[in-house]
């Protein structure tokens, strides 16, 4: 299963530039994986090296949030993830 | 002899003029740490309950950490402390650049000022000696110009802390400034430094901080930042400007006085993006020693707005605030506003929130062009959101009555403006949603100081610091809200960055290491987290001992009443017993009153705390 991964502009650096990736998998963890192997800069950013989303990130499916299922969340052909970035500070 | 710390207070009476220094103890070192936990333990101890916290009788502390100017990643940070004249309860605000460090390079871990000066006057510390100075040449310089000033006067490496106008003037919003753009700026204190006629600090400073090992701490340094956490990168490329896009597309950054959605409201907002901010900054900043330096320096200005020369990259709050917050796209006009704040010395989410909340209450009819000398306060309107700013921060017209905070200024408009003011306990609401961000919403509400983003469970923490947890509801979060909070209040009152502790750090290991070889305690995750218990635990003993009972209360709005209806945070409703409930009964506090449990205080060796509250 092919999945659009929407990167935001400021972290196209850790994608080679790219504005959208893709990525293969049945739910949103396998595909945070694939991301992870495919561009070893993001490597424990955005799940720890326990498997675990990591508190700095919440990930939307198609615009909504996958709180609940979370990693488990599955994904269908067409389906587009994003990857939201929030800490406090600032 | 405790490592880490010089081992000397300083404590300067401003109206007798006297200056006392005393040891700090070894034994208080290891159970209050430093910072906030140092600072409210000293003045719990020795200001009386009730004090006006503009009078004489009130205490103002600048307060650092074991780990501040080590070789810790990000120990850059000190923390201002007091009573808070925004909320009337514990108040604190940190800060970065160097005055941290070179306090301690000065010979201090803290600095204890009481009493009010007849005519404003400056501390100045060189290297060990402590003397008060006449400052009334300085008085009405902007943050900058004294900064110039003084660095003539004493040397180019002169590090300064000081207040600007807003300060001078009391408003309850001002902040406490350094690095000419670094804000320690929550919680008033800057009103509270210019109470004093305390007009800067200043520090000359080269002595050494003594540490357990001083060969294996430079070598842990080098290991350390050999392994740094993936998101490094990021703050390096954007700073916290980067979050602005992805905050505002899941609607926790605020629209409208948070009456407002991205897709309903702004959804342009991209255009004040981090990738529009960046396009302006010149090089970037660093605070001491920091390998990471997520601030900026931006270019001079080339269009309508002519920010000053070394004007700071607004950082997220500051974006958000005077951006989306109010339906503003003109990235130009957030610069200035950051540049305006940091040169009078204001707090900018506080600035943000109230020029936000003169905007709604034009719309509502509450107040006119009339009240604000013609200004027309209409959503988006970016020059008139400056013109309001100018008049805020000199206290000029309905500025006067704005430089308080939205609470303050409610009570003087009247006409049910309270339903407006985004701010609880008397505290603006920083730019991050507790609509949907349950972790901002058990701190905004449940610690000490109300309506902090930098505070509690939900921060950035090395991986292996939290448990696991759901996310998505209130319910078994008590516990895992209590140990990230107990961590951050370790690591606030230790002077660490938290950007560097969370990002910077790769593993809650080498936060645990950074301790034990800086200090040479045998400090254990366990002791971190009763330690941090204990802190939160001091600062809201202060709360309790004024009378202040918590949890502190949201505006309706906040709580999703009524709730927003597009966007992906629509239909959240929270009743508030839900948020912290469980969250007090994890810190041992009473879930009525938020007053920590005799038991607590006992189990936590807080007797003479205990002796206090349960007289």
């Amino acid at each position: 299963m092919s999945i659009e991964v929407e990167i935001a502009h400021v972290f196209r650096s850790y994608f080679n530039g790219q504005k959208s990736v893709k990525a293969e998998g049945k739910t949103v963890g396998e595909c945070l994986n694939d991301l992870s192997s495919k561009y070893p800069m993001t490597k424990n950013m955005i799940v720890d090296s326990n498997g675990n989303l990591t508190n700095r990130f919440e990930i939307y499916l198609n615009g909504q949030s996958t709180y609940g299922t979370g990693l488990f969340t599955p994904v269908k052909e067409g389906d587009k993830i994003d990857l939201v970035y929030i800490i406090h500070g600032g | 002899m405790a490592h880490g710390v010089m081992g000397k207070m300083l404590f300067v009476d401003l109206g007798k003029k006297q200056l006392k220094e005393e040891t700090l103890d070894p034994k208080t070192v290891r159970e209050y740490i430093g910072g906030y936990g140092l600072g409210a333990k000293i003045i719990f101890e020795r200001q009386k309950p009730g004090v006006d916290p503009l009078g004489p009788d009130a205490m103002l502390g600048i307060v650092t950490g074991m780990l501040t100017g080590t070789d810790a990643i990000g120990g850059s940070r000190y923390v201002m402390v007091g009573k808070s004249p925004l909320t009337g309860g514990w108040g604190d605000a940190n800060s970065g650049g160097n005055i941290g460090p070179f306090l301690k390079f000065g010979g201090f871990d803290a600095v204890f000022f009481s009493g009010i000066s007849e005519k404003p006057v400056y501390l100045y510390i060189d290297n060990g000696k402590a003397e008060i100075r006449d400052a009334s040449d300085l008085w009405g310089k902007d943050t900058f110009d004294t900064e110039d000033i003084l660095r003539e006067r004493h040397g180019k490496k002169l590090e300064v802390a000081c207040i600007g106008p807003s300060g001078e003037k009391l408003s309850l919003m001002a902040a406490v400034m350094n690095n000419k753009g670094r804000a320690a700026g929550r919680s008033g204190l800057g009103a509270v430094m210019g109470s004093k006629k305390l007009k800067a600090i200043a520090i000359n400073g080269s002595m050494e901080i003594p540490v357990a090992d001083k060969e294996a701490a430079k070598a842990m340094r080098k290991r350390h930042l050999s392994d740094m956490g993936p998101m490094v990168k990021f703050m390096q490329e954007f700073g916290t400007c980067g979050m602005l896009e992805m905050c505002a597309k899941v609607d926790d950054a605020p629209f409208k006085n948070w009456s407002g959605t991205g897709e309903g409201d702004m959804p342009n907002y991209s255009d004040i993006g981090g990738p529009h901010i960046i396009a302006q900054q010149e090089k970037r900043y660093g605070c001491y020693r920091c390998p990471i330096a997520c601030g900026g320096i931006m270019k001079p200005s080339t269009g309508e707005y002519k920010w000053g020369e070394h004007a700071h990259k607004p950082e997220y709050e500051t974006q958000a605030m005077f951006g989306t917050n109010l339906l503003v796209n003109n990235v130009d006009s957030i610069i200035m506003a950051s540049d305006i704040c940091n040169r009078y010395g204001i707090d900018t989410i506080g600035a943000g929130a109230v020029v936000a909340f003169a905007m709604e209450c034009y719309e509502k009819g509450i107040i006119t062009a009339k009240d604000t000398d013609g200004i027309e306060m209409k959503w988006g309107d970016h020059r008139a959101s400056i013109a309001l700013l100018e008049k805020i921060v000199r206290r000029e017209g309905i500025g006067d009555i704005l430089a308080d905070g939205t609470k303050v200024a409610a009570q003087k408009l009247g006409k049910g403006s309270d339903k407006y003011a985004m701010q609880i306990g008397g505290q603006e609401i920083p730019a991050h949603d507790s609509r949907g961000g349950h972790g901002f919403a058990i701190a905004y509400c449940s610690e000490p100081t109300p309506g902090r983003h930098t505070m509690s469970g939900e921060m950035p923490h090395p991986p292996g610091t939290m448990p696991e947890y759901d996310p998505t509801t209130f319910k078994g979060r008590g516990k895992p809200h209590m140990i990230g909070s107990a961590f951050s209040n370790y690591y606030n009152a230790a002077g660490l960055c938290m950007i560097c502790y969370g990002d910077g750090y790769g593993k809650a290991e080498y936060f645990i290491e950074a301790i034990q070889t800086i200090t040479g305690w045998d400090v254990t995750r366990e002791e971190i987290i009763k330690t941090g218990m204990r802190i939160n635990a001091m600062r809201q003993a202060f709360n309790i001992r004024e009378g202040i009972i918590t949890p502190w209360k949201f505006p309706e709005r906040m709580l999703g009443k009524p709730p927003k209806t597009v966007g992906p945070r629509a239909g959240i409703t929270w009743k508030l017993e839900d948020i912290y409930t469980e969250y007090y009964e994890a810190m041992g506090w009473d879930t009525e009153t938020g007053k920590p449990k005799k038991e607590t205080l006992l189990d936590l060796g807080m007797d003479f705390v205990a002796k206090e509250l349960y007289k």
